[in-house]
């Protein structure tokens, strides 16, 4: 229903008010939602900066001792240990829900730390370089896990809050104050009719008594 | 679900000696690091994609509209290279975009 397309009846009228109210109970709904997912998000936001100092962090350390591995050991052949190694950091993802935004949560299938017996490379033959790299890029692994989920997090919740703001907007700045005039303007138009029936009226009468 | 990693021949090879099996040496085409890509994120069983800055920065675009249009999977994760700053951070504008503010 456009509002240009009322008619200035008390019909109208009555039913604009209830839109009006409609609306407003609704913007005050939405400015809560937006409050609420604001603090969520600044919360999520400072999570995600612990958490990805700590995975530059660790990220650093890895590559150092990857690179110590590399010289020592050479880069083919931890490239040949890599492909023996038995398949890891499977997960199985759970879906959460944050204020109607649906988010991914990853359960990882047993650990990615795993002892140097269940590795899949001989420790005979390999330098204990090796163990280094794989116990730093296990750590890492862990951490980006996390971080994975944190970033999504941030990531949906940013969006929810943006098309939430733009819906408070458009109530509170387009939809209600259009509304309002709208009632306004019934309301002088029945008054207007008023007069003119109260004036013709009057007028009625002086020109039967004269 | 699986992971998978994109990105230079060192870090595949780090994240290979941990037992992920999906990795992609791409660098420093962006024809290749799309056709990748594309292969990665129509795997249904690729949960978590591991992606270097370097690739990442060839093919922004793509990853930004991948994240617009999945549905919850896969989840992209950006790390920085070997020897890149701490300070890289992808999600600034994102963060700045939606309080207005950078934190």
């Amino acid at each position: 229903m456009s509002i240009e397309q009322i008619k200035p009846t008390r019909m109208a009228l009555l039913q604009l008010k209830k839109r009006i109210m409609l609306a407003q109970k609704g913007h005050e709904l939405l400015k809560k939602k937006r409050d609420s997912l604001v603090m969520q998000f600044f919360d999520l936001v400072s999570e995600r900066k612990t958490l990805r100092s700590k995975a530059h962090e660790q990220l650093e350390e890895a590559y150092a001792s990857l690179m110590e591995a590399q010289m020592l050991v050479g880069k083919r052949e931890l490239e040949n240990l890599s492909l023996a190694i038995p398949v890891t950091a499977e997960f199985d993802v759970r879906v959460y829900n944050i204020m109607g935004v649906v988010v991914p949560l990853f359960n990882l299938r047993g650990k990615i730390k795993r002892p140097y017996t269940t590795r899949g490379y001989t420790l005979i033959n390999t330098s204990a370089k090796v163990d280094e790299v794989v116990d730093s890029f296990q750590t890492l692994t862990r951490t980006l896990f996390d971080l994975a989920e944190v970033e999504e997090q941030v990531r949906l919740v940013a969006e929810e809050l943006e098309s939430t703001k733009r819906r408070v907007n458009a109530l509170e700045y387009v939809l209600i104050p259009k509304l309002r005039s709208t009632f306004k303007w019934i309301e002088q138009s029945l008054e207007e009719r008023e007069r003119e029936d109260f004036f013709r009226l009057k007028r009625m009468k002086n020109v039967l008594k004269g | 679900m699986r992971t998978a990693v994109i990105g230079d021949e060192d870090m595949v090879t780090g994240f290979g000696l941990i037992g992920i099996k999906d990795r992609y040496v791409v660098l420093p085409d962006r024809a290749a690091a799309e056709k990748v890509f594309h292969e990665v994120t129509s795997d249904k069983n690729v949960g978590i994609i591991i992606i270097s800055h370097g690739v990442s920065a060839l093919i922004r675009d793509l990853i930004n509209r991948t994240n617009e249009t999945k549905k919850i999977l896969p989840v992209i994760i950006e790390v920085p290279d070997k020897g890149e700053s701490a300070a890289f951070d992808p999600f600034e504008d994102l963060i700045k975009k939606a309080v207005g503010v950078s934190l």
